[in-house]
């Protein structure tokens, strides 16, 4: 028994000597949260799609899924790093915002060039190191805000009803600046009234529990305002198990595949694609352009170096443009202009 | 080495036969370090930098939280108990530190410690005192813990503000005073006190020792009047003060305070000290020999990243070799071996 375990042991060895890597071909690496969520694996995809426009066999795509570990996410970044020296480039989605500054000093060290997406913490920019090269976003605010706009307008008498608010997880940036978009528009629309709001961890059964427990609460919800795809469709199955699917609103952000479908059949009202395609090709793109010299971070504008990247609002009216632009065919882009991605920069103190 | 081998080989006037009998009882023990070196040679053929300066201050910073972590719960795996909590009094403590620094400065550490002894030192009375079951206590005291770390830092990762940065720019030292640590992290030198401190305190105290009793058999344990009561409260107590210390560390080293840092490595402390060969129904284990449950589980994860094992497979992976590595440790040749 013990020899077969052992020849499992060495099995498992002789699978991870097939995947290694050869040793001297570029390692494109992507930092993400999981590989279980669809979004995070667009990154993924836009990398690849990257790594097709350089020349056969000179670089390969590593994914460092994190598991929501904010520990784990430096760990593996430093061991990256210290196996690689020089010859990597790293496109991040920090697990949470603090998790910059270990990274961007563990990049500083070993002289890696590397992109970031999403979270970042007040006060700290690219500008304050050498091999940042850029720091990109989906304007969560904005998305908070169309999404709760597009939810009002849904209900029979629009700007009046009432709402329910499904949070993320509490401590996480996407989180929080979806819920100032919230905010701002319950300011502009006096005639909502939310009736509870809870924290689902971006986690769907979790949704799907809380939004149980709101359905034995409350009689009449009008709509449900909620912070994810993922969450959004956890609750679609709560309200199909009383028959409430399309009487009650529900909002998701994210575009994964199944809440696209959602938007078809009217389960949800909308949702945001973040177009992680976009953002993670181009995070790629700009590393290996400083990586390569054609672009140098001091002399970047800040503009280059900072900004938010557009998302799709996919609604009823939208989603036949959607499904042609992002289902129909894949989305290609040009790499070699950089300027692409940029929807506006952001305002930095 | 357990208390009963070093029985055997005072007792047997250290024959060679009496050594290789010894040896044999043992030898499930050094195969955590075997492992380890098997695991270690095979990542270095497939990138030498594997063991490279960087990568191994890597490894040792790695160690350093998950070691703290897993020494605490060791000892109260020894009482055949469990404690949930230490996840979230470590998130819990790194909010804290974070926010004390700008009013307290050094001090803070020393405040966090002290929040620690007390949340380990709750843990203990109502689970010895109060006969709250440990793994229903310690659940409770997760969630206390964890919603205070979310109120304390207002449901936001908080990050160290730059003026700050230096009450924790000492992780990155390479020397102290005069004396240069080489590859040797900071951090990993208050795990290896701390691991030191506790070896010492369970197997040299009459505290320590009582706790091995207790888990062994706890009734045989009150009826020659070993101190139960607090012996179960100093070894919650130490695990709180590991996991507290664990936060500290994981403030320090990604300069914040994330309210869920350190909700993933409860389960994680509790395999490690498991591959350490602490038993998870008490009364057997070496707290010194965590470290290699500790080394075992960093190498894995550290080396798949850097032979680069695709992502899809790493949980694939360290799954096998946790189980392979777990089933050469464990000793199966004791006729009374039961596993539940």
């Amino acid at each position: 028994m013990k020899k077969l375990f052992s020849a499992l042991l060495v099995a498992a060895f002789a699978a991870t000597m097939v995947i290694a890597a050869a040793g001297e071909k570029l390692t494109i690496a992507v930092s993400i949260r999981s590989m279980s969520s669809e979004y995070h694996m667009q990154y993924v995809a836009g990398a690849e799609a990257f790594l097709k426009t350089l020349p056969p066999g000179t670089a390969e795509v590593q994914v460092l899924p994190c598991e929501s570990n904010d520990d784990k996410q430096i760990n593996d970044i430093k061991a990256l790093l210290a196996s690689r020296g020089k010859n990597v480039i790293l496109f991040v989605d920090p697990n949470n915002a603090p998790n910059i500054t270990a990274i961007a000093e563990a990049c500083e060290d070993a002289g890696v060039y590397w992109c970031s997406a999403w979270n970042t913490p007040e006060g700290i920019t690219p500008f304050l190191y050498e091999y940042w090269v850029h720091h990109q976003s989906c304007d969560g605010v904005k998305q908070g805000y169309d999404i709760a706009v597009n939810l009002f307008n849904s209900f029979k008498t629009p700007g009046k009803g009432k709402i329910l608010v499904m949070q993320g997880m509490l401590a996480n940036t996407a989180n929080t600046t979806r819920m100032e978009g919230l905010d701002q528009a319950l300011k502009e629309y006096p005639g909502i009234e939310v009736l509870d709001s809870q924290a689902g961890d971006w986690d769907t059964k979790k949704a799907l529990n809380i939004m149980e427990t709101w359905l034995a609460r409350y009689n009449d919800i009008d709509g449900v305002w909620c912070a994810s795809d993922g969450m959004a469709l956890g609750i679609v199955q709560a309200l199909k198990a009383k028959g409430l699917e399309k009487k009650v609103g529900v909002t998701g952000v994210d575009g994964v595949m199944d809440a696209i479908e959602a938007v078809g059949t009217g389960d949800l009202v909308c949702t945001i694609a973040n177009n992680g395609w976009m953002q993670g090709g181009y995070g790629v793109a700009y590393a290996y352009a400083a990586y390569t010299g054609k672009i140098s971070p001091a002399t970047m504008t800040p503009r280059e170096r900072m900004f938010y990247t557009n998302g799709f609002l996919v609604n009823a009216e939208t989603l036949p443009q959607y499904r042609k632009d992002f289902i129909e065919s894949v989305p290609v882009y040009d790499y070699n202009n950089l300027d692409f991605p940029i929807a506006r920069p952001m305002e930095v103190e | 080495m357990s208390n009963s081998a070093h029985h055997d080989l005072a007792t047997s006037g250290r024959t060679w036969a009496s050594g290789r009998s010894w040896l044999r009882d043992n030898m499930s023990r050094f195969i955590s370090l075997a492992s380890i070196v098997l695991l270690v040679i095979i990542f270095t053929v497939m990138n030498p930098n594997f063991l490279g300066a960087a990568n191994v201050r890597n490894l040792l910073t790695d160690i350093s939280p998950l070691l703290v972590m897993s020494c605490g719960v060791a000892l109260v795996l020894l009482l055949g108990s469990i404690d949930l909590s230490m996840g979230s009094i470590a998130s819990c403590s790194a909010v804290m530190l974070t926010l004390t620094f700008t009013c307290a400065g050094w001090w803070s550490y020393a405040l966090i410690f002290l929040f620690g002894v007390f949340a380990g030192f709750l843990n203990g009375i109502l689970h010895a005192k109060l006969k709250v079951p440990s793994f229903i206590a310690t659940l409770s005291t997760q969630s206390i813990w964890q919603s205070a770390a979310f109120l304390l830092s207002g449901g936001q990762p908080l990050t160290l503000i730059p003026k700050n940065w230096g009450y924790v720019n000492w992780v990155r030292a390479k020397s102290i005073g005069p004396i240069p640590l080489g590859p040797i992290p900071p951090l990993f030198l208050i795990g290896l006190v701390l691991m030191i401190v506790y070896y010492v305190y369970q197997s040299r105290t009459e505290t320590g020792k009582t706790m091995m009793a207790l888990g062994a058999n706890e009734r045989a344990a009150r009826l020659i009047g070993l101190g139960i009561n607090r012996a179960k409260i100093v070894a919650f107590t130490f695990s709180g003060i590991g996991a507290a210390v664990a936060g500290m560390i994981f403030a320090v080293k990604l300069k914040s305070g994330i309210p869920t840092v350190g909700e993933q490595y409860n389960l994680i402390a509790i395999a490690s000290a498991a591959l350490g060969g602490v038993a998870l129904t008490g009364g057997r284990g070496h707290i010194i020999l965590v470290i290699l449950g500790v080394g075992l589980i960093t190498v894995i994860q550290n080396g798949m990243n850097v032979i680069a094992v695709d992502g899809f497979w790493q949980q694939i992976v360290f799954g096998l070799l946790v189980l392979a590595a777990i089933y050469m440790n464990s000793d199966r040749r004791r006729r009374d071996l039961v596993v539940k």
